[in-house]
Formats: C-alpha cells, sequence, structure tokens
C-alpha cells in the first residue's frame, strides 16, 4: 500500500509535470521512470484488466539483446535524450533517492501510458517509423538495446535476444522490459500526457497483433505526429545493413500541420464513425496501432496524391485492415458500390465535413475563430467544427489550440463535450466535436421555450457533474458561463470551450494568471488580483450560469472594466468584511479597489422571492466572498436541493420539439434583426409624424412650414 | 560628452514613462550608467520624479530602482548604490505615503525592498526597520475603512473616509492602467518561475511537494482507465 501512496504521488507529479513542460526548455531533462512502482500497484488492480499476463510476466523479462532493427528503431528514437543512460539510476535505487534518474527519464513515460492498450510492434516494422531513428546508430547500439527491449516485447523475441548476449550491454534494460506493463497499470499519467506524447508512442509501440517482422519499408510513416514540433535529428551515421537502410529512406519530415492532419481526424474514424463516437478515448489508447495503419495510409496517400476521391475512400478501408496487403483489395470493391448512395451536395463536398456554403453553417464566432455546423458525409453525422485560427500566429502552430487539444483528449465524461478529431484542410486546422443544438444563452434567450423547474434542475445537476468531473481531474475550466454550455436536444448539457482551461496543482502553492473568465462571471479573488486560486472560480462562475437559468437574466451584467465589475457585485452581495473574507487584504489590488462606502447585501430581497428556499441557500453559499467557504462541486451536488427538494431534476427532453439551433449566436442575431426591425419601424412612425406635420404646417402657414424642416433633420437623422 | 541639461531631461521623461516591461526599466538604468559621471545629477532626478508623478508611476521607478542598483552593481559603478541606501526612506516615503494615498504601493516596496536586500544593497535591518513603519501604516488605512469594518453598533462613528479617501483614489483609469501593469509584471515573473537549477533536487523537490496526497480523485482516474482498458480488450 505504501507503495501505491508512492505511485499515485509520482502520477500526479507526472501530471504537474506536463504543466511544466508548456514552458519547453525542460523536456529533455526530465524523465519519471515509472517501471518499479507501477507493477507493483498493477498487482492491486489488475483485476479489472483482461490483459494481466501480459503485463505480469514483464517484469521478468530477461534484458534482452536486440536483434539489428531495435537498434535503429531506438537508436536515437529519444527527442529528449539521455534517458537510457539514466534509467538504471531508478532501477536500483530507492524512490526518493534517485532523483536524478527521474529527472532524466521523465519524457519516456507518457508513451508508456500510451503503450497501454496497443500490441506491441513487430520491431523491424516499427524501427524505421521512428523519424529519429536515423543518427548514429552503431555508436549507441549498446544504450539502445535497453530501449529497444521496449519495443521487441511483441515480437516474441526475447529468447532470442537474450542470448545474443555477447552485446551485454547495461543494466538498464531491465528497466526498459517493465515498460510494456503499463497498459494495465490503472495508475498510468493520465491523458494529458498523451500529446505530447504521440511522436514517441508511435515509434515504440506498435500493435502486437502484427507481428510480420519484415513489413515493407514502404509502410513506414513519413510523419511523426508531433505536437511539439521537436526537430528531427538525422545523424549521419549509416546503419549496418542494407534493410534498415532501405527501410528509413522513406522518413523524410515531420511537419506539424501534417502530424494534426493525420493524426485524430482522418483514418478510419471516418469509415467507423459509431466507434468512434462511442468512445473517443479508446481509439485513443490504439493510437499505436492506428498509428500503424495510418502510416500505410500515409504512405500510400504521398504516392497517389493525385487520385480523386474514390480511390480516398479504398485508402480509408485498407487503412483499416489489420494487413493491408491480403484484404485491401476486397474491401475496396465493397465500397466502391456504396459511394453512388452520396447525395450531390455531398459528393460535391471536398471536404468529408460537409458544411453549408458561405456564413450559412456558421453557428458561433469569438476572439478564437468560428465555428461551423457540419455534417459527415458519410456517416451524415452532425459535427461542430472548430477552427483554429492562424492568421497572426507568428511560431507557428498556436500553443494555446495545443493546450486545449491535450486537455481536452484527457477528458471523457458525459457532460463535457468531446472531441472527436483534429482535422487538417486546405492549410486549416479544425477541431471536430460533437454537435449540439443549443447553447443556454439561447435556450434562455428563446422567444417562446420555457424551462420548467424540474428541467432547471436538471440542467444544474449536469452542469456540477461536469464541473466535479473536471475538477477532481485536475482542471480549471475558467470560462464557464452561459454562452459556453450547450444543450442537446434531448437536455443533455455539456460543458464546453476549453480555451482557457488549464491543470491545475491540487496541492502547493499555484500562480496563474488573473486574466481569466468572461468578466461578468469572473469572482471576486480574481478581480482583486488573486493569482493564487482554484477551483472556487469555477464555482462562482457557474452560480452565476444558474441564476441565468432561473431568472434569464445575468446577475452582474458589468461595463467590461473591473472596477465596475466589483460595484455590481458589491451592490448584490454588500461590500465583504474582513471577518467574512479573511484573506481579503491580502488581495493584490485590493487597496487599488476598495470600495468607497459600504453597501448592505440585497441578495435575498432581489432573489430570495425567486427561488425555492434551498436553491436560494445553496446558490447563496456559492456566492461567499471568501473562495475557501465556498463548496465544491462534488458538495453542491450534495445540496438537498438537488438530492431532497421537489421538484426532482427530470430532463428536458421537450427539446426535441424545439425548431432550429439556439445558441448565443442564433440569439444575438435574432436580438440584432428584431432591433433592426424596431427601429425600421420607430423610423416607419416618425416619417409619418414627420409628414403630417408638414401637412399641418402647409396648412397653417408657409412662414413656419420653412424653417421646420431644418429643425427636424437631426431627429430624423437619428433613425 | 553631453550636454548635462539634455542628461538630465532625457532621464527624466524615460522616468516619466517607465511601464511595467522589464525592457523600459532596463533601459533607463543603461542610460544612467551611460552617462554614470552624472550620477548625482541622475540620482536627483530619481528623487524628484517620485515625488512629483502619479502612483503609478512611483511604483514603476520603485521596479526600475531595482533594476538600476543591479546593474549598477555589475559595471561595478557603486556611487548609486551608496546614494540609494542614503535616501531609501525618502523614496519609501514617496512610494507608499504615510497619508494612506500610496496604500496601493506598499505591496511594491515591500517586494522591491526584499530584492535589494537579497542583493545586499541594503541590511537587513534597514529592511526591517522600514518593513515596521510600513505595517504601521498598514494598519492605520484598515482600521479606519468602514467599508471593512464588520457591522457592529460602534462603527457608526463619523465617517472618517469622507474626507481622506476619496480625494486620494486613484482615477479610474489610473487603476485599470495599473492592473494592466501588475498583470504584465506577472506574466514576466511567471515565465522563470518555473525554472530550477540545473543540479540539485530542486526540481524533484517540488514536484514532489507539488503531487497531492492519493484520494478518492486518483481511484475515480484508475477506474475510468481500467475501463477504457475493459473496452479496449473487447474489441481486440
Amino acid at each position: 500500500m505504501e507503495h501505491t501512496v508512492q505511485i499515485a504521488r509520482r502520477i500526479s507529479i507526472l501530471n504537474n509535470l506536463t504543466q511544466h513542460l508548456r514552458s519547453g526548455h525542460q523536456h529533455h531533462r526530465i524523465t519519471i521512470p515509472l517501471t518499479r512502482g507501477r507493477r507493483s500497484v498493477k498487482v492491486e488492480v489488475d483485476g479489472e484488466a483482461n490483459s494481466s499476463n501480459i503485463m505480469g510476466s514483464q517484469g521478468s523479462y530477461p534484458p534482452q539483446q536486440s536483434p539489428q532493427g531495435h537498434y535503429y528503431a531506438n537508436g536515437q528514437q529519444s527527442p529528449y535524450g539521455g534517458p537510457q543512460q539514466i534509467q538504471p539510476a531508478y532501477q536500483n535505487q530507492p524512490f526518493r533517492g534517485g532523483h536524478a534518474g527521474y529527472r532524466g527519464n521523465y519524457a519516456q513515460n507518457p508513451d508508456r501510458r500510451f503503450s497501454g492498450s496497443g500490441p506491441p510492434p513487430p520491431n523491424p516494422n516499427y524501427a524505421p517509423t521512428a523519424t529519429r531513428g536515423r543518427g548514429g546508430h552503431f555508436q549507441n547500439l549498446q544504450w539502445t538495446a535497453g530501449n529497444a527491449s521496449t519495443d521487441g516485447r511483441g515480437g516474441g523475441q526475447y529468447n532470442q535476444q537474450s542470448s545474443s548476449g555477447s552485446l551485454h550491454t547495461s543494466p538498464h534494460l531491465q528497466p526498459a522490459t517493465g515498460q510494456p506493463d503499463d497498459d494495465d497499470n490503472p495508475f498510468r499519467p493520465s491523458k494529458n500526457l498523451q500529446i505530447e506524447d504521440q511522436s514517441e508512442r508511435d515509434t515504440k509501440m506498435p500493435p502486437p497483433s502484427r507481428q510480420e517482422s519484415e513489413s515493407s519499408p514502404k509502410q513506414e510513416s513519413r510523419f511523426s505526429f508531433a505536437f511539439k514540433a521537436k526537430p528531427v535529428h538525422t545523424a549521419p551515421a549509416k546503419p549496418p545493413t542494407d534493410l534498415t537502410q532501405k527501410m528509413k529512406e522513406p522518413i523524410k519530415k515531420e511537419n506539424l500541420l501534417d502530424a494534426l492532419k493525420i493524426k485524430p481526424g482522418s483514418h478510419p474514424a471516418n469509415s467507423h464513425p459509431e466507434r468512434d463516437r462511442r468512445d473517443d478515448r479508446r481509439e485513443r489508447d490504439y493510437g499505436d496501432e492506428r498509428r500503424d495503419r495510418r502510416d500505410h495510409r500515409d504512405q500510400r496517400r504521398g504516392d497517389h496524391r493525385s487520385e480523386r476521391r474514390p480511390e480516398r475512400d479504398q485508402k480509408r478501408d485498407r487503412v483499416r485492415e489489420r494487413s493491408p496487403d491480403v484484404i485491401k483489395e476486397k474491401k475496396v470493391m465493397k465500397r466502391m458500390k456504396q459511394r453512388p448512395t452520396l447525395p450531390a451536395d455531398f459528393a460535391a463536398s471536398t471536404s468529408v465535413y460537409y458544411r453549408k456554403p458561405g456564413n450559412e453553417s456558421v453557428v458561433g464566432s469569438g476572439t478564437y475563430g468560428k465555428v461551423f455546423k457540419a455534417i459527415h458525409v458519410y456517416t451524415k453525422n452532425l459535427a461542430a467544427l472548430k477552427k483554429i485560427r492562424m492568421d497572426g500566429e507568428k511560431d507557428g502552430f498556436p500553443v494555446t489550440a495545443v493546450r486545449e487539444i491535450k486537455l481536452l483528449q484527457s477528458l471523457k465524461h458525459e457532460n463535457v463535450v468531446s472531441l472527436q478529431e483534429v482535422m487538417v484542410e486546405h492549410n486549416d486546422c479544425f477541431m471536430v466535436f460533437e454537435y449540439l443544438s443549443h447553447d443556454l444563452t439561447g435556450l434562455l434567450n428563446h422567444p417562446t421555450f420555457k424551462l420548467e423547474h424540474a428541467h432547471k434542475k436538471h440542467l444544474g445537476r449536469q452542469l456540477f457533474e461536469g464541473l466535479n468531473y473536471l475538477h477532481r481531474r485536475g482542471v480549471l475550466h475558467r470560462d464557464i458561463k452561459a454562452a459556453n454550455i450547450l444543450v442537446s436536444s434531448t437536455g443533455q448539457l455539456k460543458l464546453a470551450d476549453f480555451g482557457l482551461a488549464r491543470f491545475f496543482a491540487k496541492r502547493g502553492k499555484p500562480d496563474y494568471t488573473n486574466r481569466v473568465i468572461t468578466i461578468w462571471y469572473r469572482s471576486p479573488e480574481l478581480l482583486l488580483g488573486e493569482t493564487q486560486y482554484g477551483p472556487a472560480v469555477d464555482i462562482w462562475s457557474a452560480a452565476c450560469v444558474m441564476i441565468e437559468i432561473f431568472t434569464r437574466h445575468a446577475i452582474f451584467p458589468g461595463d467590461g472594466g473591473e472596477i465596475n465589475q466589483l460595484d455590481k457585485i458589491y451592490n448584490v452581495l454588500g461590500t465583504p468584511t474582513r471577518s467574512e473574507w479573511p484573506g481579503l487584504v491580502d488581495m493584490a489590488w485590493f487597496e487599488l479597489l476598495r470600495p468607497s462606502e459600504r453597501k448592505p447585501n440585497t441578495f435575498s430581497e432581489k432573489y430570495q422571492e425567486r427561488l425555492t428556499p434551498d436553491a436560494y441557500e445553496l446558490l447563496q453559499a456559492m456566492f461567499m466572498y471568501d473562495p475557501a467557504k465556498r463548496p465544491t462541486a462534488g458538495d453542491v451536488l450534495e445540496h438537498p436541493y438537488f438530492t431532497t427538494e421537489e421538484p426532482a431534476p427530470r430532463q428536458a427532453i421537450e427539446l426535441k420539439d424545439l425548431e432550429g439551433d439556439w445558441h448565443e449566436f442564433e440569439s444575438k442575431a435574432l436580438r440584432k434583426e428584431n432591433e433592426r426591425k424596431n427601429q425600421e419601424a420607430r423610423r416607419a412612425v416618425r416619417m409619418e409624424e414627420h409628414e403630417r406635420e408638414k401637412a399641418k404646417r402647409r396648412a397653417s402657414g408657409s412662414a413656419i412650414a420653412e424653417r421646420e424642416p431644418k429643425r427636424m433633420r437631426p431627429s430624423s437623422s437619428q433613425g | 560628452m553631453a550636454d548635462p541639461f539634455e542628461v538630465r531631461m532625457r532621464f527624466t521623461s524615460q522616468l516619466q514613462h517607465l511601464n511595467a516591461s522589464v525592457n523600459s526599466s532596463q533601459k533607463a538604468a543603461h542610460y544612467a550608467l551611460k552617462y554614470r559621471d552624472m550620477d548625482e545629477d541622475l540620482h536627483s532626478c530619481i528623487l524628484e520624479q517620485l515625488e512629483r508623478n502619479s502612483m503609478n508611476n512611483r511604483a514603476n521607478i520603485m521596479y526600475f530602482i531595482e533594476h538600476l542598483c543591479d546593474m549598477a552593481q555589475r559595471e561595478n559603478h557603486l556611487d548609486f548604490v551608496r546614494m540609494m541606501q542614503r535616501d531609501i526612506l525618502r523614496v519609501v516615503d514617496a512610494v507608499a505615503p504615510s497619508d494612506g494615498s500610496g496604500a496601493a504601493n506598499v505591496k511594491v516596496v515591500r517586494r522591491v525592498l526584499a530584492g535589494l536586500q537579497q542583493k545586499s544593497v541594503l541590511l537587513p535591518d534597514t529592511v526591517l526597520e522600514i518593513e515596521a513603519g510600513l505595517a504601521e501604516r498598514d494598519d492605520l488605512t484598515k482600521d479606519t475603512h468602514s467599508a471593512l469594518s464588520p457591522i457592529s453598533p460602534n462603527s457608526q462613528q463619523p465617517p472618517p473616509d469622507m474626507t481622506t479617501n476619496p480625494a486620494k483614489r486613484l482615477d479610474k483609469r489610473q487603476i485599470e492602467q495599473r492592473i494592466e501593469e501588475d498583470r504584465e509584471r506577472h506574466k514576466r515573473l511567471r515565465e522563470s518561475i518555473w525554472a530550477v537549477g540545473e543540479d540539485g533536487d530542486g526540481e524533484f523537490e517540488r514536484l514532489w511537494d507539488e503531487a497531492s496526497e492519493i484520494g478518492e480523485d486518483d481511484w475515480g482516474v484508475a477506474e475510468e482507465d481500467a475501463v477504457e482498458r475493459r473496452v479496449a480488450g473487447e474489441v481486440e
């Protein structure tokens, strides 16, 4: 058990590390080996995992000397450098003692995690995949072995390898072998590590099922999926055999966009939509395997770029196949028959996600870019495409988008919007989400539809279920507001827009920017300059949203400035006192933004009547000035308002009868349209009056009539 | 040889236009060191500007002083440092006046003093002494603030704030500017906040400290992963 604790801590350390990694430099130094501790954990949790045998045996693999293929594969594969030397360190050292070791190894962790579900790869095949595998094979032979063994696990080559003992190199081999068991370890680092690892992952973990060790060099990927766009080293050293040399030939470049293109979007997902949708995560786990197929596809794509659509289709099918070489032809034929069923507009679509032309398909827009409603031409499933704005990005792919993608990939919850894939198309990058017909702003502003109380409670509960999940996962959303909360046509609620979200440290002293959250929803501590904040900021925002659900109006609609925003809050909740919020005077801008007069709390006066007693009590608790006193999302869910007070929550399935899609975007458009109409109507009335007056004046006397028009001009031009 | 008058004018203008960026502070410090032969003149410029400008600007000059001392030490021109040691009380009084008008600057003063002490520009004793004075002022202003004291029958005293506070309050634009500047400074600070030394266990220790105890959350995650694996197994 001791161990377990340690391990868990380590994992969170890993999580923290990923945060740190954002800022770059350090990657190459940090490597935390999980091998040892993990194994022991595994024992405890194994029951849940099916593949325990794989894991179980790993620990005992003999140190392996990999066959040549391996060397290449691993030779230089780690862009992070030097994990090999370091690994031994922790193998032998007590957990805490071996710091140096941990640090060095961090980079490898993530892929271990990924390696998870993927079957181990045939080595040779995989070796070339390692884009980076090119350099200095010779020199590195020996250490490489250590890594190589990792890869070799699936290949059943252990014996062979160990017998080649002449090369017997270093002790680190063993720790490396431990890696494969990560798949089943429930404690492996969470998915937030994913993106960063991808590149490594694919180099390292090809699926086990494909054991044809002599797959052709052609299949090697020329892409390496790396969000980080690490520089690829191609060292001059010559590989020892011709074969390997050949294999490496196709590896050319890696480039961020390519990587993105390949990764989530594309391939089998398209032909396999149900699976995709059902469980995005699972697919992720298969990453390595998919990766391989992808590689084939990429290869092909590279070869026949010019081919037209049908061909593309075939490719997709082939990609799906385990052993593409054998079966793919058959599949191709099948697809060819299906194709004609495509409607004309879909067939003409240049994208697999068909969007209505022009601005018709836009369902949202903001600083981040635009969101389009799209339909998948083959599956007919709706999707929301969030276009990542690339203009004005000097430093390549925006790091904020990378962060958002990384976060979203690590999340899976029914109340959190799911990212299905990331797609690159015509030089634009899109995040593909499931489509939900409404958002809260749109719904609450709907001209006729009204939510019943049970519906409101159900929405509220889902909101806090989602938040609770995020906070437990160590994620701050930092932009909770009605417009970012989507509602499906069956009344299911999902949190969306993770553009400002980040992982947070559950312990220790955080220090984050306070320029987060749309200002109306921003909590007083943020407004007062706090940079060490936690999940309580989301609770405040959520409380604002709850008020909106009940009253259809924002509770603190300020003018966009901090000062005014605080005034709005003070007007409702009164000015804070030191006794109710001891930390108040330590706020960075407390002196700067000090209220000039004391105001009484008018919350009860304003809202008690409009809320049920329990709802009122709950909201009052969430609107505590002292963030430490606000309930957590978990507390909120256990509040009597949700658990006992009538009416019980009921899903708003009535939404399915609602015509059209209602987002903030549409409701804004509607409002504008209404304003325009009103204005026109007003103008018409004015014009009429004007005419009438004119006529009157004409009747009463010519002298006045001449002067009048001049006087009238200003008012008519206003319209 | 530059015209002393012109140097003075330029330096004054630089001080007046300091902003939250490290860059602007360093530029001014560079300038001061470039004309180090006029150091006394320039030092008097600093004092003059400190007593003349807005509270925001005074805060920026305070941060600048830290850069100036730092750079002067590096270039081994200790006159600037010596003069600053001599006049530090005057500086503090200007940045965070005792009448409470610069209450928002107290935190700035504390931070810079700590920095100066660390660079051994100031003796720990001096800093302690100044600290004590600041704390006194702090208490004073806090106590007089009626809006913050808990509601009690006694608090119906004559409103002391009406006379002192509103006049001293910065105007809205200045407050907003200050907020932005603080954010900018914070951003710069955060750029290096994660850095640890090349060797030693600093990084590990830090992560170790940040890691939370194992708890329900971790089991939740583990469970989730287990489900995932199970599903994965089925597909195989």
